[in-house]
């Protein structure tokens, strides 16, 4: 990695995830000059096991801890390194429901939206991190979920994941052989090849203007541990940090109109079934399946459910290390996600890390709880034998008959939810009272600084968002070239 | 020198393990111990400071109920002081003592697996 020294670029990109990967691969090989930063580490798809401890100490924010407070805890999780989210993730795959992008079109006036609009750049996207379905490979805790649905006549089924299942298919095309389609596999190394320059393990402090200008305030992390400031000198600036790191550098940078207010999650809250056979074997592909009836407000799905995984979901059940150590293979983990509550990213004197703080409705808990009822009765239809919420205090739920004793709506003190999805906390669209870019990313009231990544969701998705950003993006980008810039 | 705050965390941990798998040998306590404790370095700076504070408090406020510092507590004290601070009412007491069961059960199915058997229980 060579250190950054003072230098100029026509395009800064700062973060690598989706949105800067993608926006990156664009402008390069439309023969830009373009200097992507990334905070995190350059590290191979296999620097680390998928969800293991290391991996959390090596390519996750803050190694996993970040909790936004409120009148209900919140943990989530981002990724911090070369590809971003896309790294640590599963890759499950959707467009965007037509229903979403019609909502954001009319509540918050996003121009050039309309499904026909959109398809080409989710067509061009899956070109280059290629969609498959799992199929016969999918593990039987992830058929369970759709065999559970199917009882109750509830519309499920398998979701494609960015993933190539097949490496011979692979080869025969031009995409890259097997395995995940993470932006280190896929879209950086496009961008590089166009001539694109990558800067890892290099922080964007601060952004200002100097005449016509924008100034990123630099520091890159040396081997050594040690700390190297630099500036770069930009005509345009697209920040892609992610949908909470945004609005924290935005504001930083003095920037506050619309920027933060109104961060969104899918929070989500757990189960783990015990089927009383063997349903999860060691080596099995992710599970894929979901439960789509209840769309957009609810979705249900089946989550990677290795012996770690289920141990740190039974943590408050008692003899929790035998019950796993015995029964692990009879074990799924599955959970329900809403699109509740918002929440305001602000930064704290003094501190590096933005602060998140968090409302939710009592309507928000109340149906999360009706909903882990409905998995619970899926699960059941399965064959679980036993179902353990994971919230501290419920009751294991031994038959369908137990359903019933379960709360109407979680708990505030509970601490039970989570979210891998975060976005929304710099909408776009032509409505400047809630906007704060314009309907490709443009900020409003200023010249060339733009916005692309998870942020610009107008609301949340309803079903896995990386589809969504991927697209926005590339959109984005081509409109940027189309206008140069605002 | 092992710092003070570090030495709490490792005793916490210790004790932790313990309730989980009473098997675990120092090795992998120790290793447990430590990935708990990248996790802490790396946690965000506002959370971290008071984690720290947190930290503190939890091992001096053994002394006027137990005599001595929490880390300085015969191990069956130590367990019993856990488990007051898990039943506290106050719920930061009990959210610190949840942070670290969960973390340190991460760290135990990798870490003890892999140190026993040579492999994870599954990948
Ligand atoms: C565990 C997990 C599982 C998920 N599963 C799925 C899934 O199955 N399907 C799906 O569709 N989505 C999934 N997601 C969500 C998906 O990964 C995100 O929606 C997507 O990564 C968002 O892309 P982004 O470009 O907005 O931000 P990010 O992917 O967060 O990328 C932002 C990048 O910017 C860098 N950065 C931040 N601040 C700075 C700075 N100041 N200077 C320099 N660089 C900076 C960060 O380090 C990061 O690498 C998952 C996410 C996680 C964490």
């Amino acid at each position: 990695m060579s250190p950054l020294r003072p230098r100029r670029t026509e395009t800064l990109i700062i973060g690598s995830g989706p949105g800067g990967a993608v926006t990156g691969a664009v402008l390069a090989e439309a023969g830009r000059d373009v200097l992507m930063l990334e905070e995190g580490a350059d590290l191979a798809l296999d620097a680390a096991a998928p969800f293991s401890c290391d991996e959390m100490l090596l390519k996750y924010r803050n190694a996993g801890v970040s909790v936004a407070l409120g009148n209900s805890k919140l943990a989530w999780v981002e990724g911090r390194c070369v590809g971003g989210g896309s790294e640590i993730n599963r890759g499950l795959y959707h467009r965007t429901p037509e229903y979403i992008l019609e909502e954001w079109t009319r509540r918050f006036q996003v121009k050039d939206l309309q499904p026909a609009v959109m398809r080409p750049h989710f067509e061009a996207c899956e070109t280059v991190a290629r969609v498959e379905y799992a199929h016969h490979r999918a593990p039987e805790i992830s058929r369970r979920l759709q065999s559970g649905a199917e009882v109750h006549g509830w519309h499920a089924g398998e979701a494609p994941r960015l993933y190539t299942y097949s490496p011979e298919e692979a080869l025969r095309s031009s995409a890259p052989p097997g395995g995940k389609q993470s932006m280190s596999a896929t879209f950086v190394p496009r961008f590089r090849q166009a001539g694109g320059q990558l800067l890892s393990s290099t922080r964007v402090r601060r952004l200002r203007r100097e005449g016509s200008f924008w100034i990123a305030e630099t520091e890159q992390r040396g081997a050594d541990g040690g700390c190297h400031r630099s500036e770069v000198r930009a005509d345009r600036i697209v920040v892609a940090c992610g949908a909470v790191q945004t609005p924290a550098l935005l504001r930083r940078s003095g920037m506050t109109r619309n920027i933060g207010n109104t961060l969104r999650f899918h929070p989500m809250v757990k189960v783990v079934a015990d089927f009383g056979e063997m349903v999860n074997r060691a080596g099995d592909y992710d599970p894929v399946h979901q439960i789509r009836e209840f769309e957009p407000q609810i979705g249900m799905g089946c989550s990677i459910s290795t012996p770690a995984q289920l141990g740190m979901a039974l943590a408050g059940q008692k003899d929790a290390w035998s019950l796993v150590r015995e029964h692990w293979q009879n074990m799924g983990l599955y959970y329900v996600q809403s699109s509740g509550g918002s929440a305001r990213v602000r930064n704290v004197r003094g501190f590096v890390d933005p602060m998140v703080r968090v409302r939710f409705e009592e309507d928000d808990l109340a149906l999360l709880a009706v909903n882990l009822a409905r998995l619970a009765t899926a699960l059941f239809a399965a064959g679980a034998r036993r179902i353990y919420p994971c919230i501290p205090g419920y009751p294991v739920l031994e038959s369908r008959a137990d359903i019933a004793s379960l709360p109407a709506r979680l708990r505030p003190a509970d601490g039970s939810l989570t979210s891998v999805h975060v976005f929304s906390s710099c909408p776009m669209g032509e409505d400047e009272r809630v906007c704060a870019v314009n309907s490709f990313g443009a900020m409003f009231g200023t010249e060339g600084l733009y916005i692309n990544d998870a942020s610009l969701l107008c609301t949340p998705t309803g079903v896995n968002p990386q589809g969504t950003v991927m697209a926005v993006a590339r959109r984005n980008a081509i409109a940027m070239l189309e206008r140069r810039s605002r | 020198m092992v710092p003070r705050f570090d030495r709490t965390v490792c005793s916490l941990i210790d004790v932790l393990v313990g309730e989980v798998n009473p098997e675990a040998d120092p090795f992998q306590r120790r290793e447990v111990a430590h990935y708990v404790l990248a996790t802490v370095a790396a946690m965000p700076d506002h959370f971290r400071l008071g984690f720290r504070i947190l930290g503190m408090i939890f091992e001096l406020a053994a002394i006027p109920l137990c005599g001595h510092r929490f880390s300085s507590l015969w191990p069956d004290d130590q367990r019993a002081y856990v488990e007051r601070w898990r039943r506290s009412r106050v719920s930061v007491q009990r959210a610190m003592i949840a942070f670290y069961t969960a973390f340190a059960t991460h760290g135990l199915y990798q870490y003890v697996r892999t140190a026993r058997s040579g492999r994870p229980l599954a990948t």
